[in-house]
């Protein structure tokens, strides 16, 4: 709680400088009742539930294993009545169901194209049920009349490696995928396909600054063209974490880990993220074996903000006693407190900030040439306006980071506890003062809450809310 | 209503600050100014006489003294219209119906404005030994003027008549409590219902006269003679910072009618006399009176009642057109 704005202005900057102000910080992760001691791992967005993976036994399903003895996963669907609140997983498809491995995927839009990981070879021996030749490569089906057919191999699937981990993006124009093929920077690498005449291109590398000599997996491309993916080679360890990149000017920005309680020292993959980012679902080994938890924002959500009004220190100052009989020439000398005099009958004048101003009138009586001074005084007050207040710039460049500072919110009566960004791109953050970079161009709206709690209970007392436009532009080549 | 009024003339005389030298400080008044009758009103008398009434409390007792500065017409004061030949009589008057009779309160000397006991008089010509000096009439006990209850005292009419000549006779009085010195009433006042003056020749200085609007009043005509389009007159009170008034010239008289605001009632009017820069007019004369909307005439008083009136700036603040 700071009772000043300058010390919450210098707040902001310490808490900046201690680098607190990451995303990821303001969720909050459980892990999900579904889980078993088996793997639960790759969840997709389907419907309003979760289609994900698991190796777990089921007894309808006489399973194979591969060579290290491991059982194969299935495509299971577990439906969400509210938030949180999961019914029993089912198996997501009797026609997408196989003795072999049906891992990760992905959905179109609508819910009725699916692309998911399969075992390539399908001719294997039922009597082997240690499969020799696991390959997989990614498939493609649609859902006519409750039925998944016209089950298709993707035409960059070959037997020689895996392909397999796609992620379609929302406009269903680009595949995200994985492959481990020679010629990679090592192990799996995330490629993307894009959609051509309704053929899939050919795959490109998203490259070095993404791919690593080890392997990245599980690419999840979010609305906002931020792509998150799991990684073994962007830091030191032998685990699994989630980090985040985004394509901008015509390049991928150099990776961010994602700090806790996403990324711990456990493998973390597997991130997916609704529209507005206050809800999503990730695999973590950090309970023993691979399971999904649900990250949901601990941000205060604001509803009915006000358009943010600039401050003006505007104001005309005038005699109000005025009447029409006065017929002797007087002129008025205006002092404005600030060092500004001005000689009219009505002073208009501009006050640089905030602040108390004694303004005085003095009347020069143009007959007699005598100036009478102070003939009336007021204590002016110069306020902002009430209001939680956006200090960033109108127009940014994209891929280029700036900073947005709360400190000049005006709630005198309002003890902030805490300053919650939705910066319209679907990223949030908290902090009086932060840093951001938007991706792409375009018009933004940004959102300033603030917010004030019970200190017992952290319950919210009073919300107020902002909204402001930013533009931001192409870099100039 | 009645009761009102004269609670504020009450107040002024038992509480009000000392008095007694006519024209008052707050006037900067130089000289009242009587002519002798031989002359053109074009010198700036309308009538040759002027009448000043002195007010004494009811509760001072000792005796009081009417003393006139420079009563002569000749010597370095008085205005010179060919040779010294004037003549004028002060005349101080108490008793019954020296105030209370009607032609005592008008401007013109006519009917019987010298009502009212005799108490003093003298004449004056050209005496050089009064020349810049004091004349005393009295004592008089305060008892012999005549008591209006209104105000709760007694009340003196001084007149000073032109009898003879054709020159200027610029003089000031001064109630006193002595003789031979000037030492003032306490609680005392004097008004008139028409001031003959004489402006400052310097042309910095602005002189005032401040009429009582009582609570009667909805409108007022200031009348004034003989200003020589010499400069301004303009008026200021509680809630008027300064309107200018049509001035009369070369021996005539102008009127100019005005609304009386609500604040100004109970309140003294600032009448102002501000002279011409340039070209700066050397010794002019002025007659002023000022009536309310019956004709009745609004008294001037050397210190004004509810002390000067300054208009009441304010401040206000609006946002600007966008």
């Amino acid at each position: 709680m700071f009772s000043s704005k300058l010390t919450v202005c210098l707040a902001g900057l310490i808490l900046l400088s201690a680098g607190v102000v990451y995303t990821q910080n303001y969720y909050g992760v459980q892990r999900l009742p579904f889980n078993t001691q088996s793997k639960e791992l790759a969840p997709a967005f389907y419907g309003t539930g979760i289609v994900y993976c698991s190796d777990k036994k089921n007894n309808v399903i006489m399973s194979y294993t591969d060579l290290e003895n491991n059982p194969l996963t299935n495509l299971y669907l577990v439906e969400q009545r509210k938030p949180g609140k999961f019914d029993n997983p089912r198996l997501f498809s009797k026609e997408l169901t196989t003795l072999l491995f049906e891992g990760p995927a992905t959905f179109s839009r609508d819910g009725k194209t699916i692309y998911f990981t399969r075992t390539i070879n399908t001719s294997l021996s039922i009597r082997n049920r240690q499969l020799e030749d696991t390959t997989f490569g990614i498939f493609s089906a649609n859902l006519v009349n409750g039925q998944w057919i016209n089950i298709t191999p993707f035409r960059f699937n070959r037997p020689e490696y895996n392909t397999g981990y796609p992620w379609l993006s929302d406009d269903g124009s680009k595949l995200y995928f994985c492959c481990d093929k020679p010629g990679g920077t090592g192990g799996f690498d995330i490629y993307v396909s894009t959609l051509e005449n309704g053929l899939w291109g050919k795959p490109e590398n998203l490259g070095e600054s993404v791919n690593t000599p080890r392997n990245e997996v599980f690419p999840f491309l979010h609305q906002s063209g931020r792509l998150y993916f799991a990684s073994r080679g962007h830091k030191p360890g032998e685990d699994l974490d989630i980090f985040h990149t985004a394509f901008v000017d015509s390049a991928w920005l150099r990776p961010v880990p994602l700090g806790e309680p996403f990324n711990t020292d456990n493998d973390d993959y597997g991130l997916i993220l609704n529209a507005v980012m206050d809800t999503g679902y990730f695999v973590t080994d950090r309970a023993g074996t691979p399971d999904i938890f649900m990250a949901a924002s601990t941000i205060p959500t604001f509803a009915s903000c006000n358009k943010q009004e600039e401050n003006d220190y505007c104001f005309v100052f005038y005699e109000p006693n005025n009447n029409e009989l006065d017929t002797t020439a007087f002129a008025y000398e205006w002092d404005l407190g600030d060092g500004t005099l001005i000689r009219a009958l009505e002073a208009e004048h501009c006050f640089a900030k905030p602040d108390t101003y004694m303004v005085q009138l003095n009347v020069i009586d143009k007959l007699t040439k005598e100036v009478y001074f102070s003939q009336a005084s007021h204590t002016f007050i110069v306020e902002q306006i009430r209001q939680p207040y956006i200090v960033a710039p109108d127009t940014v460049v994209a891929g280029h980071e700036f900073t947005l500072s709360g400190c000049e919110t005006h709630l005198p009566d309002f003890t902030i506890d805490g300053y919650y960004w939705d910066l319209g791109d679907g990223q949030r953050a908290t902090g009086i003062e932060i840093n951001h970079n938007f991706l792409f161009p375009g018009t933004y709206q940004l959102q300033l809450g603030v917010a004030n709690r019970v200190a017992d209970t952290g319950e919210l007392l009073l919300k107020e809310c902002v909204n402001r436009r930013i533009v931001v532009v192409n870099p100039v080549k | 209503m009645k009761y009102f009024f004269s609670l504020i003339f009450a107040v002024v005389l038992l509480t009000g600050a000392s008095a007694q030298p006519v024209p008052a400080s707050d006037e900067n008044i130089p000289y009242l100014m009587t002519f002798g009758p031989k002359v053109e009103t074009s010198w700036g008398d309308d009538d040759f006489s002027q009448t000043f009434f002195f007010l004494i409390p009811k509760s001072f007792n000792q005796p009081i003294y009417v003393r006139v500065y420079d009563p002569d017409i000749g010597g370095t004061v008085d205005e010179l219209n060919g040779v010294f030949d004037t003549k004028m009589t002060y005349s101080v008057y108490g008793g019954k119906e020296c105030y209370t009779h009607k032609d005592a309160q008008e401007t013109q000397p006519k009917g019987n404005y010298k009502s009212g006991n005799l108490l003093a008089s003298k004449t004056f010509g050209d005496q050089p030994n009064y020349d810049k000096n004091w004349y005393t009439f009295g004592p008089f006990n305060p008892s012999e003027g005549e008591f209006v209850p209104r105000f709760d005292g007694y009340i003196f009419k001084v007149i000073c008549d032109g009898i003879s000549g054709d020159d200027g006779n610029l003089y000031r009085y001064f109630l006193s409590a002595k003789m031979d010195e000037n030492k003032a009433v306490e609680g005392a006042n004097a008004f008139a219902y028409e001031y003959s003056f004489r402006m400052h020749e310097n042309p910095v200085e602005v002189s005032h006269i401040y009429p009582f609007v009582d609570d009667r009043a909805i409108s007022v005509k200031l009348s004034n003679f003989d200003w020589d389009s010499d400069g301004f007159i303009r008026t200021v009170s509680v809630a008027r910072k300064g309107q200018l008034s049509k001035v009369s010239g070369e021996d005539n008289w102008i009127e100019d009618e005005f609304t009386i605001f609500t604040e100004e009632k109970n309140t003294s009017l600032d009448i102002q006399f501000i002279k011409r820069k340039s070209p700066a007019v050397k010794n002019n004369n002025v007659v002023v009176n000022v009536r309310n909307q019956y004709g009745e005439l609004l008294p001037f008083y050397v210190i004004p009642i509810g002390g000067v009136p300054k208009y009441k700036y304010d401040i206000g603040t609006r946002k600007p057109v966008k």
